[in-house]
Parts: C-alpha cells; structure tokens; sequence
C-alpha cells in the first residue's frame, strides 16, 4: 500500500453565528470526522446539502482552521505551519471547484489563469513556464489559441478544462475537487470524469472527491465516506459500500439516486421527511427522525462509528453488540467492534 | 430488405390513440425562431408532439436543444423576440395559437399549469406562500382572499407539506427547497388544470428530496389523471417517472418511443451516447463513453443530419437529414441506421 498522504484526526468546525452577543449560537458544521488518503488513490465524500462537505474541504486546504482535530499532510500537521511553510504545503493541493467560472478574474486571459499559479508559487523561468502551461493544457485536452481567450468566452467543459490545467501545473499530490462536474451536461461532464481519471493514472495524484450523486462517486472513487449533517455515517470501499450498504441513511441515498433501467422501480424510498434543521440538530442519532428502523435508543444515543470488515465502519447502532442479535437482515454480520 | 416503414412526424401509435381519444397537448409540426444581426436562429424545428391523460411525457435533452423552449411557447411565454412561423399547439383539441393573448391567460393557470426549475426564485421573497399558492382561486374564480388561502391549506396538505394552516402563514425563505418545491406543485395544482408541464422541477434538489418531489407528481398522476409533460437532462429520472419519451436535439426530436423503447433499445446514436455517458449506480463502468464535439450553433446548422459531426456511425447518407423513421410501430428514430 501506498504512503497516507493526507489524514483527519477527529476534525470538527463550529461555526460561531452572529446576532448579539447574548443570542449568539454555534453551529457545528463538521463533528468528529476521521479519514485519511493515500498517495494516488480517491476517496469520495458524498452527502446532501448542509452535511458539511464543502466546509470539509475547505478544512483540508487550510483555508479556515478546525475548531478541534488535527489534519496532517504529508507529514506535516497543518495548523503548526507558518504561512510561508502553509504555501509551500498549497503547492502540493490544489483545488477545482463547481463553478468555474467563479474561481476565475473575469479580466484574466486563460494565459493569466495559468501563469498566476506559478508566479505565485515562483516556479521556474519565462521560458520553463511557458512549457509548463503548454504540457498541462496538453494534459488536459486544450489547444493553445485557448491562452488568449477570456474564461467567460468558453464553454462550461471548457472553462472546467482550465480549472483543472490551473490545478495540476504544480504537479500536486492531492487535488481537492467539490462538486467538479455537477453544472455540466452528461456528455460533457463523462468527458471531464474520463480526463480526472486518465490525470490520475498520468500523474500519480490523489483525490478528495466531493459530489452529491453516488453514480459520479461509484465511477471515479475507490473509497467513499457518507456525511449527514456534519458526521461521517458510513465508510468503506465503494464496491462494497454501494453493494450492501450498513447504515441506513446510505440505504435511502442509493435508493433515492436515479438509474435508467425502467424496469426497475424508482423513488420507492421508506425515507421520511425533511432533512433536519443544522441549527437545532436532533438529539442522539441525527437520522432517527427519518429512519426507518429507529430504535427507541437511537433517539437518546449518538451512535459511534462501529468497525467491521477491517476497512468498513458504520455509525448505525444496530451494530452494536446489544442490538446486533434482532438485527434487520441488511445488518451484516461482523465481528466485534 | 425489409421496406422502410415510413411513419408521419412524430404520430407512433400509442393505445389511447386506437381508442380514438383526443391527446391533452398536441404539438403539430411547431418551428419557432429568433432573428437577430447573426442571422436566424430556428431553436424549434419541425416538433410534434403529444401528452395523452393521465401520462407523465420526458422530454429530454442537454442545453441547448430547445426543450425548454418548447415548454415556454406551450404555455405561451415565450420571450416577444421569440416567433413561431408555423405548425400550431392544441390543448385538448382547441388551437393555442388562434387564441388571443388575454384568452391564453384564462388557459394557463387553469388548464395548463408549470412547475419550474428554480423554485426558490420563482415565489415572490415578500408575499406569505400561502397567499401564493392561494392566489389562481382569486384571479381566474374571483373567489375571496380567506376562501382562496383555506385552499391552500387544503392544496398544500395534499402535497403533503407538514402543518399546512400554518406554513401558509410563512415566507419563502423559511422553507426548504424540496418544502418550496411541493408549494409549487401545490400552486399548479390548485385549479384542476388538465396538463402540467415541470422544467427540470428537481434540479437542485437533494436525491432523497428529489425523489419525495417525483413521487408527488407520479400520485398526482395517477389520482388526477393529469397528463404531464416533464422536462428533464437525466435519464435516471426519466427512467423512473415516465410512460413516453422525445429525445430532442438541436432544436429537433430525433427519437420518441415508449420509455422502455428508448432506454433499453435507443435506436438514435445520441440517446445510444447519452446512455454510456451516465454514470449508474447500479454497475461500475470502466469508461464512460463521451459524446465528441459539442451540440452545433442554430447560426450554423449543418446540411444533413444534425448530429453527424459528433456521431460515431456516420456513413455518406448522414449527409441529407432523415425523418423519424418507424423502428416499429410506436418508436421512431431520425437516423438511416434505424431502417
């Protein structure tokens, strides 16, 4: 097995809310996550809005600092670092967003967008950067008489093509990609996952792969973890994770997720309500309320994440020891905790 | 050979259809273009098509093909720089198009009613929702304002919107998408109309929402017998809500048949390609297969089939564009290959 590269040790993000100071509440964005990511592999974060994986995201490049928890990479705990040594951990991470356009100045040329990253960084010569703008393009499908045009004159696959070339011109170890493709058409947006994956094999990265739909994930992920408001429910191989899933919540996910069989029912899913308030979270288990196996403990008991298999683990408490005998059958049997 | 089964646009049997019925919406042969200083533009050619009772009909596509273009000139809300040059639009057999503009006001609301893509900036932020949802029983019956919003109440606890007496009360901003979205539904519901026309209503929605959002229309169907015509880009939601399908692009249909027609035997090579490029939970796929090229502009439609720059199976004959061609007696496909 390959070296960790990143890990997430017990990472949680409060968010102080305004108001007065008498009426200020917290609001806890991500609580309690685990995971790591070995060099050149992928691991997915799937969840539905509000489940915390954009703030995720933004913990592990360092732009905002955990409230508690460390993040390390590469060897190095992030929050120790001075802002200079931090841009030098940036050069290995970068990130590609959902809306390219956004991540873009609107006055830069796609020379610009390209050269920003290495000025920034002072990487090589005039002549050196030259030829690194034209390899990354060229890594990712790009002509030249692309550099003097204006982002906003591209198309959306293109303007994601871009993104892409601004984030491997450094040669990362780790991109960080939230939502990469979810503003694209089908077409356009196979193009991109195939160019993410080829990038992959090509360069030797890892990727922190946000998306909220699970076929995305299934193609390009090797790992997943589930959030649910802020909390990782589920991990495990994606294989095995969409084969039987162990918490409920991922359950209805998959359910929920359109495939284009007409044969098979759809939308049948025993999921129930709303998505909670991620100001007022429920007590104990936070799913209880939609689920559709609750136990009355899980109404009172936040639910660890229980470890099976080695390499899965579930946050539901019908794996633990006292429920597991009158499981519902999904439940698979494993060994201890 | 077998001889070619030549089928006129866009009319593949269906069994009401034998019944002898009169379809709910009815799309004859309807071109819609714009004129501007790069030239003309015909984002709708030629389309015909039909939503029967009580049938949920997938219109799909990616952007640009006109689909939801389509919608706007049904329900008569086409942008003015917008002009239909021919072929016409009949709700339950009574032509659109003959009718005036305050006519067509009457009709939509009331007959034909939409469902949009943004529910969030479609309510107005500063009127209560239940005002909203109660407003149609107050413009077309003249019906008071207290009737109208216990109308709401009632509408909306029929799309299952938890505590409706007093979510009725509230604004916009205090419910969540999937809650804005039902409102909407609600909304369109509230008068009994005949055709519901739903632009990508799920779009932004979370999976599980979404499909809370889709069961609500599949019972609307059934219960009411609404016929629907839904607009959407995926194929898994066409997959799971939909009797009937027309695969549009490039401002033309160039596939319609039944939903297991389309999506276990795609005759078009463009809904053969939109297939392999969705990515599907149900098996991992090694490649997804991606479409080449991009859809062409409307200032520079090519001469024959509007696909063939990007189709893989193009052969010389793809240089003169094909009609729907009958695959069999209800699918029809605008490619030789289907002969």
């Amino acid at each position: 097995m390959s070296e960790i590269l990143l890990q997430v040790r017990d990472v949680s993000k409060d968010f102080v809310l305004g108001g007065l100071p008498w009426r200020r509440g917290t609001l806890a964005a991500v609580e309690h996550v685990n995971f790591e990511i070995r060099a050149g592999r992928t691991l997915g974060i799937v969840g539905e809005s509000g489940s915390g994986k954009s703030t995720l995201c933004r913990l592990v490049l360092g732009l905002i600092a955990p409230s508690s928890g460390e993040i390390w990479f590469n060897g190095q705990l992030l929050s120790a670092l001075s802002t200079k040594e931090m841009r030098g951990v940036r050069r290995q991470m970068q990130a590609v967003f959902q809306n390219a356009s956004a991540s873009f100045n609107p006055r830069q040329t796609v020379r610009d967008v390209l050269l920003t990253p290495l000025e920034v960084h002072d990487v090589g010569t005039r002549d050196s950067r030259f030829d690194m703008i034209e390899q990354s393009l060229e890594h990712v499908g790009l002509d030249l008489e692309i550099l003097g045009r204006a982002p906003h004159s591209l198309s959306g696959g293109q303007r994601q093509r871009v993104a892409i070339a601004r984030a491997i011109i450094l040669r990362p170890s780790l991109v960080i990609a939230d939502e990469p493709t979810s503003a694209l058409d089908v077409s356009v947006q196979a193009k991109i996952l195939n160019l993410l994956k080829q990038i992959q094999r090509e360069m030797g990265l890892a990727y922190l792969f946000v998306s909220h739909n699970l076929g995305v994930i299934r193609y390009v992920c090797d790992d997943v973890a589930v959030m649910y408001l802020g909390r990782i429910v589920e991990t495990g191989p994606t294989e095995q994770v969409f084969a039987s899933p162990q918490h409920p919540y991922t359950q209805a996910l998959v359910e929920a997720i359109p495939h284009t069989d007409p044969r098979k029912p759809q939308f049948n899913l025993p999921i129930l309500g709303e998505l909670p308030n991620i100001y007022q979270k429920p007590t104990g288990c936070y799913f209880h309320g939609r689920c559709p196996y609750a136990l009355s403990a899980c109404t009172e008991e936040q639910p660890s994440l229980y470890n099976f298999w080695g390499h899965r683990s579930a946050a539901c408490l019908w794996h633990d020891k006292r429920f597991i005998s009158r499981a519902p059958k999904w439940v698979s049997d494993f060994e201890g905790t | 050979m077998t001889e070619t089964i030549h089928v006129p646009l866009g009319s593949a049997v269906r069994e009401h259809q034998l019944a002898d019925g009169v379809p709910t919406l009815s799309i004859d042969s309807l071109s819609v273009q714009f004129t501007n200083r790069r030239g003309i533009a015909r984002v709708i050619d030629e389309v015909s098509l039909q939503v029967w009772p009580g049938e949920i009909v997938g219109l799909i596509g990616e952007s640009g093909s006109g689909k939801s273009m389509t919608a706007l000139s049904v329900l008569g809300l086409a942008p003015p720089t917008a002009s239909i040059i021919s072929g016409d639009i009949k709700l339950s057999g009574s032509s659109l198009r003959a009718m005036s503009k305050s006519q067509i006001r009457t009709v939509r609301g009331k007959h034909m009613a939409m469902v949009p893509q943004e529910p969030m900036t479609a309510m107005n932020p500063i009127m209560r929702v239940g005002k909203q949802v109660g407003e149609p029983y107050v413009v077309h019956q003249a019906s008071t304002w207290k009737h109208a919003i216990a109308q709401a109440v009632l509408m909306m606890g029929r799309v299952h919107l938890p505590l409706p007496n007093r979510r009725v009360h509230e604004y916009p901003h205090q419910f969540s998408g999937g809650m804005i979205q039902r409102s909407m539904v609600a909304m369109a519901l509230s008068l009994g109309p005949q055709l519901l026309i739903a632009d990508e209503p799920t779009t932004g929605l979370d999976v599980t929402i979404q499909a809370q959002v889709l069961r609500l229309l599949r019972d609307i169907r059934d219960i009411y017998q609404t016929a629907l015509l839904f607009i959407t880009h995926d194929l898994g939601v066409v997959a799971g809500i939909c009797d009937w399908v027309y695969v549009m692009y490039a401002g033309r249909i160039v596939e319609q048949g039944s939903v297991q027609q389309i999506l276990t035997a795609p005759k078009h090579p463009y809904t053969q390609a939109l297939l392999l490029a969705t990515p599907s939970i149900i098996s991992r796929q090694t490649e997804l297969v991606s479409i080449g090229g991009s859809i062409p502009s409307f200032f520079e439609l090519p001469e024959g089939c509007r696909f063939a720059d990007r189709c893989v199976r193009r052969f010389e004959r793809c240089a003169t564009e094909p009609d729907l061609i009958g695959v069999s007696a209800s699918h029809t496909a605008r490619c030789w290959l289907s002969v």
